[in-house]
């Protein structure tokens, strides 16, 4: 039979088969079925299922603590938003907060204990058991009778008296906070009065005039939806003296461009105008132990004598100060930005004094006084960078939280001793400093463990809340009490460490026998008496469920012993240098592992804030310099050079190269350019534990 | 051999394949994970209505299948004999894991439909897009198309595309037809997302 | 069968220029309400998906003279001849009838770009490559919107899901009409300052209504004649002249190449 089959059979039979199958489904059902599969691909995700919830929790990814509510699928976070009618927040998030859940599976993301064989190379980095991690720490702290010392930079939370308490045990400890803080003009101003005013906070709710240096006050500073609502009930007048015409600059009331580096010469002008004419109150006087001396130093600090270096016209500062003198009540202070560093520490006590001679401390609508935590130590004076000695620490421990505040791992590397140092990273991600750790114990990320968080920076009273994890953690990662507890053991350290939970349990109990303050829930937006809550158990299920405990205010009394420590030296002149670089950065962007990729949208694909490498200066500066508008060039300081793009913009002090030191963005970290590897490194760190100005030069490349 | 038989052969060799060979290949056929009788429930000693466990939460939101914490409402322990429920509370309440369901109805992500507008608004029943599910004794077989991920149920169990039943088939123009008969006024994004 | 006409609405938006700082809180929270993808390491301002992108704006006077504004860019939801619909050759873009938003179906768009080229706003943007998550920060999209593939066009449709939320919660309490406090745009909930004022400008009691006719509102390119239902609101009269002046930043202008899309 088959030998009658033909070829012709054959075609016969395919096409038949073809007209066959254009009479059924299959071709007409083909071409939709892959018209479908080209939008279902396997690169585009699917998105996920599941019942909504909602969970209200605390951010921690910087010592504001702000309330955050949740959307989650599944259990799975996808959305963060304010929590709206929050007494501090006032229902806002910052941007980096907003972003917040996607932290724990960022690219640069740590999950397993690693040691790095070369210091600061990324590529040698590999991955340790973690007891072998921990006895290699141990061994090298009990081999050494060097300096042990802890760099917290959220030094307020539980955690952190464990920290200080360890460090005392040992003997040899050094707890060190981040040497910019959003609390340094609190610290100066703690520094010269006595008797201790304990912890001090802003209340600028009731203050007519905020005069801030170089603060970005409304850039992410402090409780950024305080402040915020601070400039939008325009109740308060908001005066920026600073030399960049920074997003603060941009929305404040007036914007003072001073010459950089001078702001100790305006403030100690202003607290000269204030003695000549008169406008310290006698009381004041009085309280002053060395006013005499002071009277007679202030005088050479005339703004006609200071006009020239500050380039402020002396009417201007005389202006201002007479408003500050008028005024009921006014708030002066300093800041940092958050990549240019923290002004010295002269600069800070001059900007101290201003408070001090205005009356402004101890006052309703000044700086207040509030109380302690029940159940926390009492605040303690962070040392200065300045006043470590070089080359002095042998172990260092770098907590993971973050302040968002830059430190140039070259301020870290001349406290450490030159040969035998050990630097120990909890972060959870690769950064700025992690990459030099020689060990990297990383600690659950954000939202992924159970966190305290204890009064909002800026606050005018305490406030106690807890960060609700709302991520699994991930199981190779190590919470910090537990390094504690394994070197204690280690180590032979007496010291009682109990678990996170049982650790703010603890302090929970404590607050609700204090019997003071109120509980702000957020669910229903109320609030209750701390005293109507009948056990410390129905306050923790408050505390875990969404709320935020608020001390009472308390009576303010103005300090009754003040010295005015300030030093009569002239300040050095910078002037004479043709080009000066100043680092500016953002808080909390400083490094790419501190934001989440989605930050592209404001960081790459617009240029809304500037990436590590782009420089701005004055069209006057590029046109000596021969540079237009974004043109790639070589930035160089004594510390080395880096390649930059240069961007005109008018908005730049003419002789400045405002250079942004943000973050390199999603995966353009290259071994070259390795993470938190930023313009900062060009920086001059000088004596005095500040990065602010560095002699610079831009050349082509 | 008669020449015009070839052909003929051919033509129904393809429409065999299109018509039967060809559904059998493309869809890909599953069993749910547990055995579960909506009858049970909903009939008379079970006494529920769908929407006791297919609920819409506070803000609006169709749940879809409920989750084992719905479950364990009745069956923290099992109140029954069956080898099924036995498995429900040792599997899934217990160690409270979700049931890997397989939804017969999952439109694709860029679909979006109400079900509080279409029930609650337009007074339409379960029953008119999900057939009578909720008296059936046992859970279907689950067929996954194999080109596009969906279920069956989107196109129809019939490959042609034709149903005589007003249940079977979900797609678009089903849609796009009723709303035309309603006189309503949409555009693109009211019913993508 | 219920064939009630639905309400028309009219949403628009009126932004207070004067009021924004730009910290980018409204283009994070858009890029996460809406599944829009971060970078990749190619992306830049001119081929990166920004549903709302922030364009800074200098009245070029000099230091210490300088003044920079804010400007928030995104779908204008033109109400006339809507440029990018009458473009579209695969009917993958229309204004909705009931609530006057121009919606884009990227599942139905071919790529070709046309809708691009005609926007006066630059407001579209094309995914030029794969969108990219880390795994678990795909298990963190939002559930109400799809994500996009490679090769469509994507843009602002005021969070159209959020109408969607708003509509779902009507309809359980039996209306046909939503809320006004439920329908809020992710960049109108998340601004720090309330620079953002969202609303139906049919409802002539609503506060926008009145903000969008104040004397100091203007919209961008209002020439032309589109009824963009996006307004902006300045106090100082070199932004609102700024308005009528091309736009802010042309794609011509950056000296932008094909390829630079594909290189």
């Amino acid at each position: 039979m088959l030998k009658s089959i033909t070829r012709r059979d054959l075609l016969k039979f395919t096409g038949g088969s073809i007209i066959g199958l254009m009479f059924s489904p299959l071709p007409w059902k083909l071409l939709d079925d892959s018209a479908i599969w080209t939008q279902n691909w396997s690169l585009t995700p699917k998105l996920a299922h599941g019942p909504i919830t909602s969970v209200f929790t605390h951010c921690t990814l910087c010592p504001a603590g702000c309330a955050m509510k949740a959307l989650c699928v599944s259990g799975m976070p996808f959305s963060l938003t304010g929590v709206p009618f929050h007494p501090l927040t006032h229902g806002s998030l910052c941007v980096r907060g907003l972003a917040g859940h996607h932290m724990a599976y960022h690219p640069l993301r740590i999950v397993h204990p690693h040691t790095f064989s070369g210091k600061s190379e990324e590529s040698s980095m590999s991955a340790i058991s973690l007891k072998r991690a921990l006895d290699a720490i141990a061994g090298h702290m009990k081999s050494t009778t060097g300096t042990i010392a802890i760099l917290d930079r959220q030094p307020n939370r539980a955690i952190s008296e464990l920290y200080r308490s360890f460090l005392q045990q040992t003997e040899r400890g050094l707890y060190l906070t981040s040497p910019s803080r959003e609390e340094s003009t609190l610290d100066a101003i703690k520094e010269m009065v006595k008797p201790s005013p304990g912890p001090l906070g802003y209340d600028f709710e009731n203050t007519s005039l905020i005069i801030s240096f170089g603060a970005p006050l409304l850039d992410g500073w402090g409780t950024p939806g305080r402040m915020n609502a601070i400039r939008n009930s325009q109740r308060a007048k908001i005066v920026q003296i600073d030399c960049r015409y920074s997003r603060t600059a941009l929305q404040s009331d007036q914007w003072i461009a001073i010459a950089p580096g001078t702001e100790r010469l305006v403030a100690l002008s202003i607290a000269s105008v204030l003695e000549e004419e008169h406008f310290i109150a006698q009381r004041i006087r009085q309280s002053i132990t060395n006013i005499r001396q002071f009277s007679s130093m202030i005088g050479q600090f005339s703004p006609e004598k200071t006009a020239a270096r500050t380039g402020i016209q002396p009417s201007v500062l005389r202006m201002l100060t007479r408003e500050l003198a008028s005024v009921n009540s006014a708030i002066v202070l300093s800041g940092a930005d958050p990549g240019g560093g923290p002004f010295d520490i002269e600069t800070e006590r001059t900007i101290a004094a201003i408070n001090l001679l205005l009356g402004s401390v101890g006052k309703n609508g000044g700086i207040v006084s509030r109380k302690n935590i029940p159940g926390y130590q009492s605040e303690f004076t962070p040392i200065h960078w300045s006043n470590i000695p070089d080359h002095s620490i042998d172990t260092l421990i770098v907590d993971g939280a973050d302040s968002g505040y830059a430190i140039p791992w070259r301020l870290i590397e001349q406290k450490l001793t030159n040969t035998s140092s050990m630097v120990v990273s909890l972060s959870p991600v690769l950064d700025q400093i992690s990459v030099h750790s020689d060990y990297l114990l990383p600690s659950p990320a954000h939202l992924e463990s159970l966190q305290d968080q204890v009064a909002n920076i800026d606050a005018k009273t305490a406030t106690f809340s807890l960060s609700i994890p709302l991520l699994k953690k991930n199981e190779n990662t190590i919470d910090p009490v537990d390094v504690l507890r394994e070197l204690s053991a280690r180590l032979n350290v007496v010291l009682e460490i109990p678990t996170e939970e049982e650790l703010l349990k603890n302090k929970v109990a404590q607050i609700h026998s204090g019997q003071r303050g109120i509980l702000f829930t957020y669910s229903d937006g109320s609030s209750t008496s701390i005293r109507e809550l009948s056990s410390a158990d129905d306050l923790w299920t408050a505390l875990t469920t969404g709320a935020i405990w608020i001390d009472d205010e308390i009576h303010q009394l103005p300090p009754r012993s003040v010295t005015m420590a300030l030093s009569a030296e002239q300040p050095k002149d910078s002037k004479e240098e043709p080009l000066q670089m100043i680092a500016s950065g953002w808080r909390g962007a400083v490094c790419a592992s501190q934001i989440s990729p989605i930050l592209s949208k404001v960081f790459q694909e617009t240029e809304l804030r500037h990436v590590n490498g782009i420089v701005s200066i004055n069209p006057e500066t590029a046109s000596q310099l021969g540079v237009t508008n974004d043109s790639p060039m070589t930035l160089s300081t004594k510390n080395g050079s880096a390649a930059v793009n240069v961007k005109i913009d008018t908005t730049v002090r003419p002789g400045i190269v405002d250079a942004a030191i943000g973050p390199n963005l999603n995966g353009t970290e290259t071994p070259a350019h390795p993470v938190g590897n930023t313009l900062l490194n060009l920086c001059d760190v000088t004596n005095d534990g500040t990065w602010r100005i560095t002699p610079a030069q831009i050349l082509k490349v | 051999m008669k020449p015009y038989l070839v052909l003929i052969a051919g033509i129904l060799f393809g429409a065999i394949i299109g018509w039967f060979a060809f559904p059998a290949i493309l869809y890909h056929s599953s069993d749910q994970p547990l055995h579960f009788s909506h009858n049970t429930h909903t009939g008379e000693s079970g006494g529920m209505a769908c929407t006791d466990c297919h609920t819409t939460n506070e803000t609006g939101r169709f749940q879809g299948i409920p989750s084992v914490i719905k479950c364990a409402e009745c069956h923290a322990s099992p109140i029954g004999e069956s080898v099924s429920e036995k498995q429900l509370v040792e599997h899934y309440i217990t160690p409270n894991v979700e049931i890997p369901w397989l939804v017969y109805s999952r439109q694709p992500d860029n679909a979006y439909f109400p079900h509080a507008a279409h029930v609650t608004l337009g007074k339409m029943k379960c029953e008119d897009c999900h057939g009578p599910h909720g008296s059936s004794d046992t859970l279907r077989i689950h067929y996954t198309n194999r080109i596009s991920g969906y279920s069956r149920d989107v196109w129809g169990a019939n490959i042609s595309g034709f149903s005589s039943n007003r249940w079977e088939g979900m797609k678009m123009d089903k849609c796009v037809r009723c709303h035309g008969d309603n006189n309503r006024r949409d555009g693109c994004v009211s019913c993508h997302k | 069968m219920d064939t009630t006409v639905e309400k028309k609405y009219k949403f628009g938006m009126v932004i207070n220029l004067d009021k924004c700082n730009g910290c980018g809180a409204c283009a994070v929270a858009c890029a996460i309400e809406n599944n829009v993808p971060p970078a990749v390491q190619k992306m830049n301002k001119r081929n990166g998906l920004t549903w709302l992108t922030i364009s800074t704006v200098s009245n070029n006077e000099q230091y210490p003279q300088s003044e920079t504004v804010f400007v928030p860019m995104f779908c204008q939801q033109c109400e006339k001849e809507t440029p990018c619909m009458t473009v579209c050759p695969q009917n993958a873009v229309d204004v909705d009838p009931t609530t006057g938003i121009v919606g884009q179906v990227p599942q139905r768009c071919l790529g070709c770009r046309y809708c691009m080229t005609a926007c006066p706003y630059h407001a579209r943007y094309f995914n030029w490559w794969d969108p990219e998550w880390t795994d678990g920060m795909k298990q963190q999209l939002n559930p109400d919107v799809a994500p996009r593939m490679r090769g469509v066009v994507e843009k602002c449709n005021f969070c159209h899901s959020r109408l969607h939320s708003a509509k779902d919660k009507a309809a359980t309490l039996g209306n046909r009409e939503i809320n006004p406090a439920d329908y809020i745009p992710a960049c109108v909930e998340s601004c720090p300052n309330k620079a953002i004022t969202f609303g139906d400008l049919n409802d002539t009691t609503a506060p926008i209504t009145s903000l969008a006719s104040n004397s100091n509102s203007f919209r961008f390119l209002s020439r032309l004649g589109t009824e963009p239902k996006v307004y902006y609101h300045s106090k100082k009269h070199w932004v609102r002249a700024m308005a009528e002046k091309a736009q802010t930043r042309s794609r011509q202008a950056d000296g932008i190449a094909e390829e630079e899309f594909h290189g």
